[in-house]
């Protein structure tokens, strides 16, 4: 067996365990430092273990795991994503004297998660992956055990959480029953032989299936625990809902649809039009109503979601790469975003909108890039939101779906309204004038984050080459 | 031997219960058990499928224990966080914890 292919799997995996035993045994004074240094460690080391594994078209155990290039694309962006998130923590975490090991524990357990994901090829595969990324992420919601927020935030993501695999859990039976077999490049087969017509079975089957992954990329109508969560849940998990769980449930539904159902494209692509449609409009309009910002971030994430749905409900090839270029772009200036969000929440207290006043005098950084990442977020040139929107757009056009772009760029203007709402409070309203402290690592990761928001689309070829790269 | 219709009938009434029971109940626990509920007729299935469609590759039975395992792993979890909500807000109620709404 290839046991090579998973190599940056199993040393992510050993840097968790790792981390959780120097915690237990090894006393200091910065243990969040440490820590969270030992986990960029790993992730970085993983990375590194690309050079050293075969690229593509291999697989293990059985078929089970496959190392393609949407694979390689996926694995690496969420290891870069965890670093990311494991810096902004560091600094963040500081507060919580207690367990800190656990958490980076559970954070690479989650990006481990995220990472068996991309290459599942497999029901069971593709189940475990997402339990390793959900069970994890429930502990982290509620990690901040004293506070009634975090706990009732994790109470409603995990009891909708379970309910929703379980419905996938039917789902994928039933997709057994019918085939007889739980690979996906197996089940196609089966399904084209058959070459009949869906009967209710795999319509019932479709539905439950696009249920569970609803409920992990937050689409409407299964997003309900989406803003909740993300407000009580500690930032610095929150960050992790809106990046890492959410692509880690797209990819998933990308492989299970993608590989395992393509004969039925037409029947669901029209469920994913539907709750595409929802998430743009509901989205976009419950966001103008909000006063805090991670609820109003949440919301932005489900209209974010919508747009990428459009991407799978057009199906065409063309869509498919917009979509990872989506990916990118979403990455960067949600990251950013929640990251400007943190370092003021941590020096004001609060994680209103109303705190963030004057924080364009106060500290002329954080406000300029807090605007770039708003107004990327609302896909204004030249910032990463465009080109993500341009791409999927135009793919969605060349592939008929002309109602949802209208849709989609309607939205995009009452998107206008909220984040400018955000911008206005940066330099039009008088604050304190203190200025808010930023820790090195996040001046860092912000920075990066704003960096890479112009970059790509000052330069889209180069993300555009990965990303056909990554599919063809 | 009994024929798959009547497993097939017998899950999907668990199924039944179990969304009916998330849906009304108010209890946590009870939810909880509502979703057990689920994951037995999802386990049923795995297994009369396994029996009757490819009783030669017992590739069900090693997915209905994979979700066997799934729910006691969630039950783990699922109690914690009930346990630090009962010890923060004294109640395991649904509808008295809402601290946080739009």
């Amino acid at each position: 067996m290839n046991l090579n292919l998973l190599l940056p799997e199993i040393i992510v995996f050993s840097f968790s365990l790792m981390v959780l035993f120097v915690s237990l045994f090894w006393n200091n004074r910065k243990p969040s430092l440490t820590l969270g240094l030992m986990s960029i460690a790993g992730l970085l080391l993983a990375i590194g273990a690309f050079v050293v594994i075969p690229r593509v078209g291999a697989t293990a155990f059985g078929g089970m795991f496959v190392a393609d290039g949407f694979s390689l694309f996926f694995r690496v962006l969420f290891l870069n994503l965890a670093a990311m998130i494991v810096l902004l923590a560091i600094d963040f975490m500081r507060e919580f004297q207690r367990h800190l090991g656990e958490f980076y524990f559970l954070l690479l357990i989650v990006a481990l998660g995220a990472m068996l994901m991309s290459s599942a090829n497999d029901l069971i595969m593709i189940f475990l992956a997402l339990e390793l990324l959900s069970l994890p992420s429930y502990i982290l919601v509620g990690f901040a055990k004293r506070d009634p927020r975090s706990n009732e935030a994790a109470l409603k993501y995990f009891l909708l959480g379970v309910l929703a695999s379980a419905m996938l859990l039917y789902g994928m039976s039933l997709i057994f029953g019918l085939t007889g077999s739980t690979g996906l490049v197996d089940i196609a087969s089966k399904f084209e032989a058959s070459g009949g017509s869906a009967g209710p079975a795999l319509l019932v089957a479709i539905i439950m299936i696009i249920a569970g992954f609803g409920f992990k990329i937050a689409a409407v109508p299964f997003h309900f625990w989406s803003p909740d969560t993300y407000e009580g849940a500690p930032t610095s998990v929150t960050v992790l809902l809106a990046t890492l769980s959410m692509i880690g449930g797209f990819v998933g539904l990308y492989r299970l649809f993608f590989i395992a159902l393509p004969d039925y494209l037409d029947i669901w692509t029209k469920v994913i039009f539907i709750l595409a449609f929802l998430s743009m409009t509901m989205g976009s309009l419950i966001a103008m109503s909000q006063d805090n910002l991670k609820r109003l971030l949440a919301y932005s994430g489900i209209a974010h979601g919508g747009y990428i749905l459009i991407a799978f409900s057009v199906a065409t090839f063309d869509s498919q790469w917009s979509v990872l270029v989506y990916f990118l772009a979403y990455i960067f200036m949600t990251v950013g975003a929640f990251a400007v969000a943190m370092v003021v929440e941590r020096a004001r207290g609060s994680s209103e909108i109303s705190a963030l006043g004057g924080l364009g005098y106060s500290n002329p950084f954080l406000g300029v890039t807090m605007t770039i990442f708003m107004m990327s977020l609302v896909g204004l040139p030249p910032f990463a939101g465009f080109i993500g929107k341009l791409y999927v757009f135009k793919s969605a056009v060349e592939g008929g779906a002309l109602f949802l772009v209208l849709v989609a760029i309607v939205t995009s203007v009452i998107s206008l309204y909220f984040y400018l709402k955000v911008v206005r409070q940066i330099y039009f309203v008088k604050g304190d004038g203190e200025a808010v402290p930023t820790p090195n690592l996040s001046f860092a990761v912000i920075a990066l984050c704003a960096i890479y928001t112009i970059l790509i689309c000052l330069y889209p070829v180069f993300f555009t080459r990965i990303a056909l790269a990554a599919i063809s | 031997m009994i024929p798959l219709p009547y497993y097939l009938i017998a899950s999907t009434a668990l199924l039944s219960v179990g969304i009916f029971g998330v849906l009304t109940r108010k209890h946590v626990i009870q939810i909880l058990l509502s979703v057990e509920l689920i994951l037995n007729a999802v386990t049923i299935n795995f297994v009369a499928f396994s029996l009757y469609i490819i009783p030669e590759r017992p590739i069900g039975q090693v997915f209905a224990i994979f979700v066997i395992t799934f729910a006691a792993a969630k039950v783990g979890v699922g109690l914690a966080i009930i346990l630090a909500i009962y010890k923060s807000l004294r109640t395991a109620n649904i509808e008295d914890i809402r601290l946080l709404k739009w």
